[in-house]
């Protein structure tokens, strides 16, 4: 029953964890590749907020802090020690590369992770319920109903003052 | 977990990535907005290939001394100033 | 290394399985292309994530990273496909 918990508690920080910064760097503001733009406008074509739907889209397209929250905890879990969050920021960092992102979202997501398992195993929560507590956020941005998901991280983007940017 | 022994190396690691990238004049700070900027600097990515690589050297414990730690930071410092514009070129934003 | 219970580890495995046949019959259903991506991305995590659970080593974790950063390469290529074949099915009719 307290595995229970601690994965609920898990999920619920590397939701904030990640959608705070991704959030941050502007991923609603602009789709980083074209592919998400697609991914946004369909989202937005069914009832969804285009800020909310570029998020998504830059989500699927490229490593961002979603990407290093998960690898930065499956390396965690494995190494045993925070050094592996380390060699998971250094993985996500070429891979951000690869895909055409200068790096900054996902370097921050897997050093904020590996500060977050640090502290929190200190109440009990240990690496692995992060790997599925991550996999449950990413279930629920992604996942369930995307016009309610987009909507809600577009109202987010706007109160942290990061409007789409109207080039077109 | 973390003893004083690991975390004495890291910080040689990151003290020698920077003097060396201090000595290469690569900027302190991208250039605001930080988040949209391609120019490598200190903080990023001089420091995290520094840390990465040699907590990747820290698991095998016979490299595990104050000498890699040096030429690690000299490494990485040399890497991201000359080699990572080649190994990993900046897309045409397309 | 932690030590795990088989038990514990049952828990968070059986939490993956629900959550991947979830997604793919939901793929299957599914007819937009573009709507598609995101559940492949979810895919995508949980195998990434069921790599490590189940090799709880380091190769585990270098097999996961680097699985997860080539597959978000390919769902890329997929996204930048599908929306040129829009673009030159639109521009030619």
């Amino acid at each position: 029953m307290e595995e229970i918990i601690a994965i609920f508690i898990a999920a619920v920080l590397s939701w904030v964890n990640f959608v705070l910064i991704d959030i941050w760097m502007g991923l609603p503001e602009a789709p980083g590749v074209k592919g998400a733009g697609a991914i946004g406008k369909s989202i937005e074509k069914r009832g969804g907020d285009l800020g909310g739907g570029f998020f998504s889209g830059n989500i699927v397209c490229s490593p961002d802090a979603s990407a290093g929250t998960l690898l930065a905890s499956c390396a965690y879990y494995a190494f045993g020690s925070p050094e592996g969050g380390l060699i998971a920021a250094l993985f996500v960092y070429f891979g951000n590369r690869i895909c055409a992102d200068p790096g900054y979202a996902g370097t921050s997501g897997a050093l904020t992770t590996t500060i977050l398992i640090w502290l929190t195993s200190f109440i009990g929560i240990a690496p692995q319920n992060f790997i599925v507590g991550m996999v449950l956020a990413a279930l629920t941005i992604q996942g369930l109903y995307h016009p309610v998901t987009s909507k809600l991280i577009g109202k987010m983007a706007r109160k942290m003052n990061r409007k789409v940017i109207q080039d077109n | 977990m973390i003893t004083t022994a690991n975390v004495l190396s890291y910080v040689i690691v990151v003290a020698s990535a920077l003097i060396v990238a201090l000595i290469l004049r690569l900027p302190l700070l991208p250039e605001k907005p930080m988040r949209q900027s391609w120019t490598i600097s200190i903080i990023f990515p001089t420091i995290i290939i520094a840390i990465g690589l040699f907590a990747i050297i820290n698991y095998f414990k016979v490299y595990n001394n104050i000498y890699s730690a040096i030429i690690i930071g000299i490494f990485s410092a040399i890497f991201s100033k000359y080699l990572l514009e080649r190994a990993f070129p900046k897309p045409d934003l397309g | 290394m932690y030590i795990n219970s088989t038990v514990i580890r049952m828990l968070e495995e059986t939490i993956i399985a629900i959550i991947v046949i979830y997604m793919v019959l939901r793929l299957f259903v599914t007819l937009d292309r573009l709507e598609r991506m995101p559940y492949l991305n979810v895919i995508n995590f949980s195998v990434a994530a069921i790599i490590t659970i189940q090799n709880p080593s380091p190769l585990g974790a270098v097999t996961s990273m680097i699985y997860f950063i080539m597959a978000t390469v390919a769902a890329n290529a997929i996204a930048f496909t599908i929306d040129k074949i829009g673009e030159i099915e639109h521009d030619s009719d």
